[in-house]
Order: C-alpha cells, then structure tokens, then sequence
C-alpha cells in the first residue's frame, strides 16, 4: 500500500466517524450538544449490542437517542438521564457501569491487579539486589577466577578438538 | 554447588508453581468460556419484571377511544408488541391465534405504526387480540423496556409485569415459559413458574 492509499484510507475513515456523529438536532447552547453527544457515546444499543447509541441506526437507538435529546433540552442532569435508561435496560445499557457491590470486580479488580503486580515486582528485584550483595568474592577468590579465566582459552581449543574426532 | 547456584536452578516447589500457576489459569478460563459455548451471547436482562405495568393513556387501534389500565383484563394475560411492518410479527401471529383461541387474552401493543396498515393487517391475517393499544410514538415500549418488536409479557390479575419475552412466540417457549406462567397465575396466583 502506498502512502497515498494510506491518506486516502485516512480521510475515508475520519469522514465516516463524522457521519455517525451527525445527528439532526439543533441546540440551544454547545454546553447541551457536548452533553448530547457524550450521553450517546455512553449509553448502549439494548438491541445491537456491541454498538453505542451514537453508532447504532437501529429503531431502538434512534428512539433512545431522541429521548436523550428531549431530556438534554428539558434540562436534565447526566444522572437524570442515565438514570431513567438504567431503569428501563438495565445497569447493560451504559457502557460506564455504577459502582456498586455487584459491579466491584469490574471497577477495582484491574487495579488491584496492577498493585500486586507492582509489589511482586519490587520484592523481586530488593531480593535479588540482595543477593547479588552477598555473592561479592573475596580477594583469594577473585585471584582464581583470574587463574581460571587465563588458562581457559586452552582447554576450550582441546575440547573443540575432541568434538572433531568424534 | 555453592548455595548461590542452588538458589539459580530454584528449588523444586518453586519449580512447581512455575508452571502450576499458568496450567490454573488455562483450566479456569477453559471452564469460564466453554460454559458459554453454543448459547445465545445476547445479554437480556429484563428491567420490568416484578414492576407494575407502566402507566399509559394511548388511543384503541380500532376506534380511537383513549385507554389506560383500568381498561386491560382483570385476569392474567399476555401482552404482545407488534407493528404490520414487522416481518418476525406475522410469522408467530398464527401461534397468538392459536393461543387466543385457547382463552388467553392477548393485549396488543401496535408499535409505531400506521392505524390504517395495522387494521388491514388484522383483517388479512385474522384478529387475535381482546384490544389493541396504539403506541404510534413509541413511548410505552421506551417505558416497557423494549428493543424492538415481537415481544411479548406476562401480566398477572394485579397489573404486575411476570415474564417479558424478547423475540417470536414459538410452540417451545410456549410450552416452556409462557404457558406454565400464566397456569400459575391462573390458577395460584403464583409467579413461580414465570422465568
């Protein structure tokens, strides 16, 4: 693919986000659009169910999607909102869920996670700075690894020699 | 072998765990996930049972007169959402027939559609509803819950909704689901046999 198939792929994918968004609603200030619009990026088609609001052409959202902008233009909070589509699809209906007892594993498991990963992690590399501390030779010891290191060369070349013959 | 080495080559329960831990998590997530394998992965979690039906004020289909609760059966009945433009509602309209024609009552609920293609939809595929609420805006199937059309509820003698079926009324979940519920009702007045 050459570059200019990549601009193109660029453009064709931005230009077909927009579509999505655009909704034919009029506003009466950009504080209520932005509400809007994050409401149907939020909420769920109860029928498509992989696919917000936002992105759904289903009957459904399209009725979902005009309460949202009903209650937006009557003044409703985000809570309000949520609220009233929870009561009638269920916690299923948001895509950010409530935090509740039944909803704990999904808000603090992840982190709870990274936690004891993090301190496995530090354990780790304290115990093994540790014991790198206590393998430091002695100074007798250090004079034989270098015996050792200078005559190895030697039996290295014999024992590549042996693998010859054999 | 100086102790050091001894700690490199880990000791056999360290050992044991290595692998132990990565064979647990293959099993649990084997079991979590075939659990699941061949069954429906849409997620239905229906709101409205145990709710009483939503209040409504919506016009009859067939003269226009406004209805609201008081005017439904006072006995436990089915209540089914369904529009002529929706292919799903013919094809389970001959199991409602069939149904009515056991002495259930059926309430219809005609969803944003036309009065006049509703009615010629009655006419050519028989009538199986005791009345038909006009929800030409869709406000009580928001108010119900809905995702789209057939569904169908079980309502008891109180108002209150039982059961809420998502997709055709078929002989199975008939036999399965919708008739031992409203029996139940019937007959006990229990909503045990409604899941």
């Amino acid at each position: 693919m050459s570059l200019n198939h990549w601009v193109l792929l660029c453009v064709w994918l931005s230009a077909s986000g927009s579509v999505w968004a655009i909704d034919p609603y009029q506003f009466n200030s950009p504080m209520q659009e932005a509400q809007y619009q994050g409401l149907v990026a939020e909420l769920r088609c109860p029928k498509c169910q992989n696919q917000n609001l936002a992105g759904s052409n289903a009957p459904i959202a399209q009725d979902l999607k005009q309460k949202t902008y009903e209650m937006v233009m009557d003044g409703q909070t985000d809570q309000q909102i949520r609220s009233y589509m929870i009561d009638r699809y269920g916690d299923f209906v948001t895509y950010r869920p409530p935090v509740r007892p039944s909803t704990w594993i999904l808000w603090f498991f992840p982190p709870l996670m990274l936690v004891v990963v993090l301190v496995g992690w530090l354990v780790t590399v304290q115990r093994r700075q540790r014991q790198q501390a206590t393998q430091q030779l002695s100074g007798t010891e250090q004079q034989r690894l270098q015996a050792l290191l200078q005559s190895s060369p030697h039996a290295g070349q014999s024992r590549v020699g042996e693998s010859h013959d054999a | 072998m100086t102790s050091s080495q001894m700690n490199e080559t880990s000791s056999p329960k360290r050992r044991l765990w290595l692998w132990l831990i990565p064979l647990l998590v293959f099993v649990g997530l084997a079991v979590l996930l075939g659990s699941r394998l061949g069954k429906d992965p849409a997620i239905q979690v229906s709101q409205m049972v145990g709710k009483p039906l939503p209040e409504f004020s919506l016009p009859n289909l067939s003269d226009g007169t406004i209805l609201s609760a008081q005017n439904l059966p006072k006995t436990p009945y089915l209540l089914n959402v369904w529009g002529s433009w929706c292919p799903s509602c013919a094809f389970e309209h001959p199991k409602l027939l069939e149904i009515a024609a056991q002495g259930v009552p059926i309430v219809g609920v005609n969803y944003k559609d036309e009065q006049a293609d509703a009615l010629s939809y009655l006419a050519k595929h028989q009538n199986p509803f005791v009345l038909n609420l006009q929800d030409q805006a869709g406000g009580l199937g928001l108010d119900l819950g809905l995702t789209g059309a057939p569904e169908s509820f079980v309502v008891d003698a109180n108002g209150i909704i039982r059961l809420h079926l998502v997709g055709i009324v078929d002989a199975d979940n008939w036999q399965t689901r919708l008739q031992p519920c409203l029996q139940a009702l019937t007959h006990s007045g229990s909503a045990d046999a409604c899941h």
